[in-house]
């Protein structure tokens, strides 16, 4: 097996091909940052369906500010990248919130070519799909990788 | 003094194993905590006792008194201390960094009511014409073209309830400045796996942030975007081992021959990105790029070109394999302008190409034309002018101590280099120097990190041709000679170490705050200005012409394309009323707004004698019979009905 290849939240403690089995600290901060990406994932969630409903909603003041800003960064990009399991919190981060500023800026220039301006509609779409998106995440995160099965398996 | 000091800090003592650190690990800490936590207390309490309207020449650190001034000591001093102490907690350099971002290079939304920068109104009222009205923006200025930031404002509106968007404006510079941490620190652990190295290049790119390109703008989103993409692309689509060996471009053979490619890649830590992805991950990232630099495209003039010029550079070294996607970039910017942006330039063509080869009127137009204005305000021009010496000094040293320990990465030096492109086709409207630098700042703010933490790196076996060979016998030589040198002899103790570092850092962190924020007493937005613009917009029919002296009036926050704004440009100054009626329609009349920043703003910047805004009020006045519609809180707004045929007397 490649330990290269392993389904593994901590790059510093990875080892080089043909060097040393991963420790018990590697899995350790393997499974450490699983659970902190399904709970990225679950605050993504909850951030996405508080954010709707308070625009839906005509909620006022600071904490829809607060949601609003949240969806913006977060929530359409997090959709996509938690996908990819970069294993690097740091870029996994700035791909997130690139993405989700790109996505929301190309759907609101689509809204402008189509002379069709609703950018609340927007949102319970974007929503919408990225709820499916990171809901599908969640489930799917329960299951370890075949890689990292592999490994613990040696390991153990 | 119980605590180890790192084994790489300044000195050059042998580096330590793991091993040895653990072992020889004390208590020592707490000191930068504590430090931090007294400074970050210490400027907290202190922001409600700072009214920006008591500020000097010198900016907001004049109003934010001795107390801020010791709290921003102590966070500095804090952050040194963990640097140089082996063993801190791994959150605690970038907390510390978050906490300077937001209670230092954050000051202004932290203590001003209203949004900083005149600017930024314009760019609420962009989005709000996009938000009220659904369609795109006429041509009614150059940035109308490029709406794409716009059209992102006005959506975030909608989504938090907000109908002046005053809320967003503010709180941007500090949204913006934590939003490209992320992509800092992958950029900066493309070159170092030392954490110390990599915060304390984010920290400098901080402080030595004095262009304020942060605030509520396109340029402050498509700088985001393209930090995330530079880093994307080095990190995942870094080097052409990972896929296999590909015929290279003519330019990269043609470097290869000559052997220099040794110097071009020799070494890169490793990360968790440089090992081989899945095809379809490799893919889902290229799309994800391709979509943030559409995006980006569609929301800036300036940022594109410098990605498609970095990415070519990164390309033609091989130091990535997507060479590609600069022509694309390309594509992607000849199509937006020709469709997206073809009502701005196919009437305004030379301002995109009348500067072009002007190296030294775009120089003059950036740096020596803007070095004018009151003692106060010369004060912080060179204090900027000093931050970018010291910057560049730092980052050549950097430069040189990785290339003693086969630690260069030389992309970083030359994305540093490329956006001095710039200066040869555009003045950017005399901004062109500033946008240089802020496009060289995160790769000048790594090597002067690695003037202190210079790392070791090693020479990769594929790379070790007759040059590697060579220029090691020439890293030796001059190591040999540097060696040499006489030392000073005085052995300095670990406090004393700790006390000159947090010195060094502390210093650099108020120099910062002083060019960050020295022409603030122009820049900040009072509430008489406020209220002036909010009568105006109540009162004064739309179709009407406006006119201002200065730029940094806060209008057009609504009504951008209601009404004509117009803003006497400064060599007029000398001249205003001829100036003025050039400008004005004899039929239409117009609406004169005045106000004490303006004032300010004429005497610090443009060195103009104290009392220059009344005179050119009261000469309209008599001159022009202007009628005073609106005076409260310093600022006024007057009613041209009728200009008066200018005599040549008159005209003086």
């Amino acid at each position: 097996m490649n330990f290269t290849q392993l389904d593994h939240d901590s790059w510093s403690s990875l080892p080089e091909a043909g060097g040393p089995p991963p420790s018990r600290r590697a899995r350790r901060e393997a499974s450490e940052a699983r659970r902190w990406r399904q709970r990225a994932v679950l605050g993504a969630i909850v951030l996405d369906l508080a954010a709707v409903a308070a625009t839906l909603l005509h909620v006022a003041g600071p904490v829809r500010v607060l949601l609003g800003l949240g969806f913006l960064l977060f929530v359409p990009g997090l959709a996509i990248v938690g996908w990819l399991r970069l294993n690097w919190p740091a870029a996994e981060l700035s791909l997130t919130v690139a993405l989700s500023l790109s996505v929301v800026l190309l759907g609101s220039q689509v809204m402008l070519w189509a002379h069709w301006w609703h950018p609340v509609s927007l949102q319970v779409l974007v929503g919408a799909l990225a709820a499916g998106a990171l809901c599908s995440q969640l489930l799917w995160s329960h299951a370890p990788s075949r890689e990292l099965e592999d490994a613990i398996e040696e390991l153990s | 003094m119980t605590a180890t000091l790192a084994p790489e800090s300044i000195s050059a003592e042998p580096v330590a194993t793991r091993h040895e650190r653990v072992k020889t690990r004390q208590p020592g800490w707490w000191l930068p905590l504590a430090l931090s936590v007294a400074g970050g207390a210490v400027i907290v309490a202190t922001l409600p006792w700072i009214d920006p309207t008591t500020e000097g020449t010198t900016g907001l650190i004049s109003a934010a008194g001795p107390l801020y001034v010791a709290g921003v000591i102590l966070l500095s001093s804090g952050f040194a201390a963990a640097l140089l102490f082996d063993d801190v907690p791994r959150w605690l350099l970038g907390c510390q960094v978050v906490a300077f971002v937001v209670l230092v290079v954050g000051l202004g939304a932290l203590v001003e009511p209203y949004p900083r920068l005149a600017i930024s109104y314009t760019h609420l009222g962009f989005a709000q014409y996009i938000g009220s009205h659904g369609t795109a923006l006429p041509p009614i200025d150059a940035r109308a073209g490029w709406p794409g930031a716009f059209s992102l404002i006005a959506v975030l509106e909608s989504w938090i309830g907000s109908s002046t968007g005053f809320v967003i404006a503010r709180w941007a510079p500090v949204v913006f400045d934590l939003l490209a941490i992320a992509p800092l620190f992958v950029l900066t652990g493309i070159v170092t796996e030392d954490r110390r190295a990599r915060w304390l290049a984010i920290w400098i790119f901080f402080a030595a942030n004095w262009v304020e390109q942060d605030y509520l703008s396109p340029q402050a989103l498509a700088f985001t975007m393209y930090l995330v993409v530079i880093a994307t692309i080095l990190a995942v689509f870094g080097s052409r081992s990972h896929v296999g060996h590909r015929a290279p471009g003519a330019l990269v053979r043609i470097v290869r021959r000559a052997q220099l490619r040794f110097a071009l890649h020799s070494w890169s830590p490793q990360t968790p990105l440089n090992r081989p992805l899945p095809a379809a991950t490799r893919g889902a990232l290229l799309a994800s790029v391709v979509a943030i630099c559409a995006a980006l495209t569609m929301s800036h003039q300036l940022t594109p070109y410098v990605l498609i010029l970095d990415v070519a550079a990164l390309a033609v070294v091989g130091r990535t394999r997507l060479g590609t996607l600069s022509w694309l970039l390309v594509l992607m910017a000849i199509a937006w302008l020709s469709f997206g942006a073809s009502s701005f330039w196919s009437g305004h063509l030379s301002l995109l190409t009348g500067s072009a080869g002007n190296v030294t009127g775009n120089v003059s137009a950036g740096v020596s034309g803007r070095i004018k204005g009151d003692p106060g305000h010369l004060l912080v021009l060179w204090s900027r002018i000093a931050i970018v010496v010291a910057l560049v000094a730092t980052a050549g040293l950097g430069l040189l101590r990785h290339w003693l320990r086969h630690a260069e990465q030389l992309w970083v030096p030359l994305l540093a280099a490329v956006p001095i492109v710039l200066i040869g086709f555009q003045s950017y409207g005399g901004e062109v120097v500033i946008r240089t630098y802020f496009f060289a700042l995160p790769f000048l703010a790594i090597l002067s990190a690695a003037a202190i933490f210079p790392g070791r790196g090693r020479v990769a076996r594929s790379t070790r041709t007759r040059g590697v060979h060579a220029m090691a016998a020439a890293r030796r030589a001059i190591g040999t000679k540097l060696a040499a040198l006489p030392r000073a002899t005085v052995q300095l103790t670990p406090t004393v170490r700790v006390l000159a570092v947090a010195g060094v850092v502390a210093a650099a962190s108020l120099l910062g705050l002083v060019a960050h924020y020295g022409a603030d007493q122009s820049e900040q937005v009072g509430i008489g200005e406020l209220s002036a613009l909010s009568w105006f917009y109540a009162h004064v029919p739309q179709g009407s012409d406006a006119f201002t002296a200065c730029v940094n009036l806060p209008w057009r926050y609504e009504g951008a394309a209601s009404y004509r704004y117009k803003t006497l440009v400064a060599e007029s100054y000398g001249h205003p009323l001829r100036e003025l009626h050039r400008l004005l329609s004899p039929e239409r009349g117009a609406y004169f707004i005045a106000s004490e920043s303006q004032e300010v703003c004429g005497e610090q910047q443009l060195g103009l004698a104290p009392g220059w805004l009344a005179t050119l009020e009261s000469s309209l006045v008599k001159v022009d019979h202007a009628t005073l519609l609106y005076d409260a809180d310093g600022a006024r707004i007057y009613r041209i009905a009728q200009p008066q045929p200018l005599t040549r007397e008159r005209s003086r």
